[in-house]
């Protein structure tokens, strides 16, 4: 049969042919000859189903009232009716989210998946994509409102909107109604190009949002649209992400010492590796040397191409010393430290965090035998002995355990160059001994007169510490201070006039016999920078500080009895290293 | 014994020699002759000296008690002091054969007439600064060196040494290398007393041409300094006697003068090259001579058998006495009595 002139339904006013059945509301035109009176009575009863349908899609207990409803309220018969045609099959949330889940995982490893939702209040896309670390990240866009979409439907209250968009559209022109929808569907929503669409409808059978999401999909490989009641999609999309497989692995980041050249590197041991989900649990031992005073930095990252990606960096204050590590994968790219307690999020810029790791390793102190060697010149003696003390007292709070720490105190005074008494004994002080007892001969020191004999016998001193060294076992570890003024006597008389010494001690021979013992510290505090000659600068070889300037922190800084600031370890050290 | 009686036929070769010692403040001239004792004694019984008069007899006595017992310097010379010694000895002698020549030992004894002025006397008659100074703040009590000698007296002084220099035989001046290269003020020493001493000559006569007629031995001291040990020894001059038991090392004859010359560079005004410049024009060369000498000598521990390069001070700051220097140890004189055996030797 040809087709008619196409009219408005009278019911449900969508383009039919004339006195030919509504295929949308399914109105049967009544035959001929029917009374006005009852054409009319069909015609009222069948707006009142088809506008109490619309209602029962808004609320099934309260849309019975809506004063939208053409003609009478709907009785009671009619509201059953009218609640058993809105009804629409849905998804339970989980289907929702399990088939998210697949999707996710079959889009990402090649786009994106734009997740359409058409609701109440508008439509709404949310992108997932893969960022830079190789996690999924989804951005909701902005939904865009119905008023936005379809402007004729909301000429009235918000109420009588969300009627239209259930299917109240009796006297609404469809053909203008849908055309506008498709117009402002491309202008308004953001491009899906390039991305695979996952359709889903929170107004489930509300004939506008399901017409838009078939508007949208046009022309796409097909996708069933999901329909959801009541469900907070947005929750759902952030479950699925979560409940993703790894697809890189994860990393602690921590610090190594390169066994050839013994410069430090940050490094990653593996945390959890890729396919694993959220819940997993993994745990480990790590190594604190010198903590950083800020604390310890637990830095997760994933490896890209480019290096290392941190994506979660916390700290937490660990003393020295081995630390169980137990962490749980929160989901994807989140870690939850469940032990050591007390990890809080770092908020130091990654290159700063990165900046603060030292060249190198400052060695741990086990065992530490300090030697002090000081002028006894008088002149700026209370200054040399206060420091001293002062040093020797740090050093025993760093190691207070008996036998730890050994401390030999020498005081050496002047050559009497006189014939009869160049013999004469130039030492004081106490060989290797508690520190207590070191401190009261360093108290019982005396001083020596000064004179105009621009040298003292420091040669006398390096030569009893050369012969006594070989009695100290290897572990322990050296360090040799000495506090002085006056330089050394030469061993042999030169055109400077300085005298030699009269014990002939040649200081290089005695200082180079010294060096030989390995990890040996040498470090010369002198009265002040006048007092700096060449043999001062070899005695003071791996530290010369000047004593107006110094304290016994940074003396014990540069004697790496306490490790300085810049040679304590943000990252931790794996259990075998350090 | 008198001069008469030592000239008798067969009697020791005896001569006068009037000798005279220049030198600035503070160049050694009286530790030199306080170390002439001490010298004479070491020479393994070749030399003895004996006072003549008493000042001379305890002006041994004295100084060789200070600088061996007491091991310090003697105090600074006031004034001008006159000494007269003998030193009595041996020299060798050609004889004369029919046929041939042969050498002999034969006694030499000579009377050496010494005075021993102030060092700032040869600065001549003009007024120090501090003396300048002084007269500007008299109204503030200060001291000085010296504080006795005024102008008046200091002139005098200067025309009684430029007379003694001018009637000598022979003259010992002593260069202090070290107090050159601090004050560098030595030719201005120099040159004061050698005007006048050629204006003297040349008043009376007593010019050879245009030389003085003196001989002159030129004495570089304090060689047991560092600065000075080591500038000869850097230069290769040094060399030893090997009748010396101890091998203390000695300044090769001949280089001497090549030493003074380098000492004088090391000066910071060079004013000492004038000094050289100004012997070589004054005195006739074959009467001038050079000696590196030491009052003192080098140390010698008391472990040690012989010279040590590496432990060699003998002159060390006084532990206790602040500004005072001490001697170490036993003192071991270099030529110091040489210069006088050689001006004993050629002016007789």
């Amino acid at each position: 049969m040809p087709r008619h002139e196409q009219v408005p339904c009278p019911v449900c006013f969508a383009p039919t042919g004339k006195d030919e059945p509504c295929e949308e509301c399914g109105w049967q035109p009544p035959p001929p000859g029917t009374p006005t009176l009852v054409q009319e009575q069909r015609i009222e009863d069948a707006q009142r189903l088809f506008d109490a349908i619309a209602a029962a899609r808004i609320s099934p207990v309260e849309g019975q009232d809506l004063p939208y409803i053409r003609g009478k309220r709907p009785s009671d018969t009619e509201w059953v009716m009218a609640r058993r045609q809105a009804r629409v099959d849905t998804d339970s949330a989980e289907e929702f989210r399990d088939r998210l889940s697949r999707t996710l995982d079959e889009a990402l490893d090649d786009g994106r998946l734009s997740i359409v939702e058409a609701g109440r209040d508008g439509i709404a896309v949310t992108v997932v994509g893969v960022d830079g670390f190789g996690l999924p990240q989804a951005r909701r866009r902005r939904t865009v409102p119905w008023q936005v979409l379809v402007p004729m439907l909301a000429s009235g209250a918000a109420e009588e909107l969300q009627f239209r968009l259930a299917g109240g559209l009796g006297g609404v022109d469809r053909v203008r109604l849908w055309a506008g929808l498709e117009r402002a569907l491309a202008q308004r929503l953001p491009p899906l190009e390039g991305s695979r669409i996952l359709p889903v409808c929170t107004a489930p059978g509300w004939p506008v949002p399901e017409r838009a999401l078939t508007m949208l999909l046009q022309g796409r490989a097909q996708t069933p649209v999901s329909r959801l009641n009541g469900a907070d999609v947005d929750a759902l999309i952030a479950e699925a992400m979560t409940a993703l497989p790894l697809r890189d692995h994860l990393e602690l980041v921590v610090a190594r010492k390169d066994r050839r050249t013994g410069r430090m590197f940050l490094d990653g041991i593996r945390l959890f590796s890729r396919g694993e989900r959220a819940g997993a649990e993994r745990s480990l031992t790590i190594r604190c040397v010198h903590p950083h005073p800020d604390g310890i930095v637990l830095a997760v990252v994933a490896w890209r191409d480019d290096g290392p990606r941190a994506l979660q960096v916390g700290s937490v204050h660990l003393g020295e010393g081995e630390h169980r590590l137990r962490a749980v994968l929160a989901g994807e790219g989140r870690i939850r430290f469940l032990e050591p307690a007390g990890v809080t999020p770092e908020h130091r810029p990654w290159s700063a965090l990165v900046a603060t790791l030292p060249d190198r390793l400052a060695p741990q102190i086990t065992e530490l035998d300090l030697i002090c060697l000081l002028d006894l010149c008088e002149d700026g003696l209370t200054a040399r002995r206060r420091l001293a003390a002062d040093f020797i007292k740090l050093a025993a709070r760093r190691l207070p355990e008996t036998d730890r720490l050994r401390v030999a105190v020498i005081g050496y005074g002047r050559h009497d160059f006189r014939m009869e008494a160049e013999q004469a004994k130039v030492l004081q002080g106490k060989w290797l001994t508690r520190p207590a007892t070191a401190l009261e001969a360093l108290e019982r020191l005396r001083p020596a007169p000064s004179d105009r004999i621009p040298a003292s016998p420091v040669e006398d001193a390096l030569h009893l510490v050369a012969k006594r060294l070989a009695t100290i076992p290897p572990r322990r570890k050296v360090v040799l201070v000495t506090f002085g003024r006056r330089p050394p006597h030469p061993p042999r008389e030169d055109p400077s006039g300085l005298l030699s010494c009269p014990h002939e001690h040649d200081w290089q021979a005695q200082l180079r016999r010294i060096r030989q013992r390995p990890g040996l510290l040498s470090v010369a505090v002198l009265d002040s920078a006048e007092h700096l000659t060449p043999a001062w600068r070899r005695i003071g070889g791996d530290a010369l500080l000047r004593l107006d300037i110094t304290d016994a922190h940074r003396l014990a800084a540069k004697t790496q009895i306490v490790v300085p600031e810049s040679g304590r370890l943000a990252f931790p050290l794996p259990v075998s290293e350090g | 014994m008198s001069l008469e009686a030592m000239n008798r036929p067969g009697a020791p070769v005896t001569k006068m020699a009037k000798i005279g010692l220049w030198g600035a403040t503070s160049s050694g001239k009286t530790t030199f002759l306080a170390a002439l004792y001490v010298a004479a004694n070491q020479s393994q019984g070749k030399w003895n000296i004996i006072g003549v008069d008493q000042p001379s007899v305890d002006f041994l006595v004295d100084n060789t008690q200070i600088l061996t017992k007491e091991q310090r310097f003697p105090s600074k010379t006031e004034g001008i002091q006159e000494y007269s010694w003998t030193i009595m000895g041996e020299t060798e002698r050609v004889v004369k054969h029919r046929w041939r020549k042969r050498t002999e030992s034969v006694p030499l004894h000579f009377q050496l007439d010494l005075i021993d002025a102030s060092g700032r006397l040869f600065r001549g008659k003009e007024k120090d600064r501090a003396e300048e100074i002084s007269e500007e703040l008299e109204d503030i009590e200060l001291d000085f060196d010296d504080p006795a000698e005024s102008v008046g007296e200091s002139g005098d002084a200067f025309d009684r040494l430029v007379n003694h220099l001018t009637e000598c035989d022979g003259i010992v001046y002593l260069f202090d290398p070290l107090r050159e290269n601090k004050d560098g003020d030595e030719f201005h020493y120099f040159q004061q007393a050698l005007q006048n001493v050629t204006h003297r000559c040349m008043q009376n006569g007593r010019l050879a041409g245009r030389h003085l007629p003196h001989y002159l031995a030129v004495c570089i001291t304090k060689l047991d300094s560092p600065k000075v040990f080591h500038t000869a020894h850097r230069r290769g001059y040094l060399t030893f006697d090997p009748d010396d038991p101890y091998l203390f090392p000695r300044v090769r004859e001949d280089k001497a003068e090549d030493l003074f010359r380098e000492l004088c560079h090391l000066s910071p005004t060079r004013s000492a090259l004038q000094v050289h410049d100004a012997i070589k024009t004054s005195f006739a060369p074959e009467r001038v001579r050079y000696f590196a000498t030491s009052a003192v000598g080098f140390y010698l521990s008391p472990t040690a058998t012989r010279f040590q390069a590496s432990s060699f001070q003998n002159v060390i700051p006084h532990p206790t006495q602040p500004g005072e220097y001490t001697i170490r140890g036993d003192i071991h004189p270099i030529n110091v009595l040489e210069p006088l055996l050689w001006l004993g030797q050629v002016t007789r």
